[in-house]
């Protein structure tokens, strides 16, 4: 398995093996975000797809020598969620329903003029919170709101009962609002 | 929508807890530092004198419910309580909720009895005590060098009388290579690193105060 730092300069000499590379060591950890999105196979295998393209586009000007990873699947999951947007799958609209009104009571006032900055800047400030909640807790949070997988399967992953998966989420999301309250965010 | 606002700030977190919330959960039941296995004693020795309280206390003075505990069943993982002002989560120890031992029998002494007995002072006591809270810091927080400082700084003291009491509270400590250093703090700022677990320090009360109530 090649290491990140020699994937990401094949996509700096723009080496086309770079893109296989990345299949082979990230492919079906991508696909399977993609796919807990989508709930589509085929949804899941052109996400992955895409996500190597909108990759190879943004290496340069991007060096994600760091979190090379969480830079592919934040990819993944934006190209996925555009998915479940534009092609409007009643099904999949409905649990990403559920997620927002889970969300609503912690975040802050509709805004449709929310720029991208607003948005980075929310983002640091729940990063900033979910650093200071036990690891446990914030592990589901993100498994739940970042990687959107359902109670029964973090229930799965973390081998814990579903009352205790509501309860972290319910006591992190209390804490997320109780934080960004502090930080001047008007609910 | 205000939740997919939500979703979309959930797009620029930090990286490393995309890649942190990627990896497998540690093994629930590996092996337990010795401090841990002293205070899992000590919180079940706790939890028995509890039950014993609920019980002794039955039909006596009539204690009004304050409380109510929502789930104790034998062998679960943790209790909850509904207070008030929030939900309280009691973790019960691995050993006890398996077995059937000390505390397992006691929850269900408290659960039978506690329509008539429980009170949320004494409830919030035990959870306080059992569940253990766990503060998460950075290496590069204030409080985990302030910590850090004051064990390198600490007066090592004898181990036994301390190390029989139940560990307050957890600290986990991030460094900047992604491993975690964790510490049990005590009663009397005594602390105790994980990777050492017979030796007791006493740091100063201040960092051991502010530990305690979590920076603020």
């Amino acid at each position: 398995m090649r290491e990140d730092r020699e994937i990401i300069h094949c996509y700096l000499k723009r080496e086309e093996k770079a893109i296989r590379y990345t299949s082979e060591k990230y492919g079906a950890r991508l696909r399977s975000i993609s796919k807990t999105i989508t709930r589509d196979a085929l949804f899941a295998e052109e996400c992955e797809n895409d996500t190597y393209l909108k990759t190879w586009e943004a290496i340069p000007p991007h060096e994600p020598y760091d979190y090379f990873f969480a830079f592919l699947a934040r990819i993944t999951r934006h190209l996925s969620l555009d998915v479940c947007k534009n092609r409007l799958r009643a099904k999949r609209s409905a649990e990403l329903s559920e997620f927002t009104s889970e969300m609503e009571e912690c975040i802050p006032s509709p805004d449709d003029t929310v720029s991208k900055i607003e948005a980075k800047l929310l983002g640091e400030a729940i990063s900033e919170f979910l650093w200071r909640v036990p690891t446990e807790r914030r592990m589901i949070f993100l498994r739940r709101y970042w990687y959107l997988e359902s109670v029964a399967e973090i229930c799965a992953r973390f081998a814990i009962s579903e009352s205790k998966v509501k309860s972290a989420l319910f006591r992190t999301r209390n804490e997320l609002r109780a934080f960004l309250i502090k930080e001047g965010y008007e609910l | 929508m205000r939740g997919e606002e939500f979703l979309a700030a959930m797009e620029y977190i930090d990286p490393a807890l995309i890649e942190e919330a990627d990896l497998l959960p540690e093994k629930r039941r590996g092996k337990r530092p010795v401090a841990f296995a002293l205070g899992t004693a000590a919180a079940a020795c706790f939890a028995v004198l509890i039950g014993l309280g609920f019980w002794n206390s039955r039909g006596t003075d009539g204690i009004e419910l304050e409380t109510t505990l929502e789930t104790a069943d034998r062998g679960a993982e943790e209790v909850e309580f509904e207070t008030e002002e929030a939900i309280v989560t009691a973790a019960i120890p691995e050993e006890s909720a398996e077995d059937d031992t000390a505390v397992g029998a006691a929850w269900d002494i408290a659960e039978e009895e506690s329509a008539e007995s429980a009170t949320r002072d004494s409830a919030d006591e035990f959870a306080a005590k059992a569940a253990m809270p766990t503060l998460a810091l950075a290496e590069s927080d204030e409080l985990a060098k302030r910590l850090l400082t004051a064990f390198d700084e600490g007066t090592e003291v004898a181990g036994d009388e301390e190390a029989q009491k139940a560990p307050l509270l957890t600290v986990e400590i991030r460094t900047e290579s992604g491993t975690t250093r964790t510490f049990f703090l005590y009663e009397n700022a005594i602390a105790v690193d994980a990777d050492e677990p017979e030796r007791l320090v006493k740091i100063d009360e201040e960092t051991a105060d502010l530990l305690f109530s979590g920076g603020d």
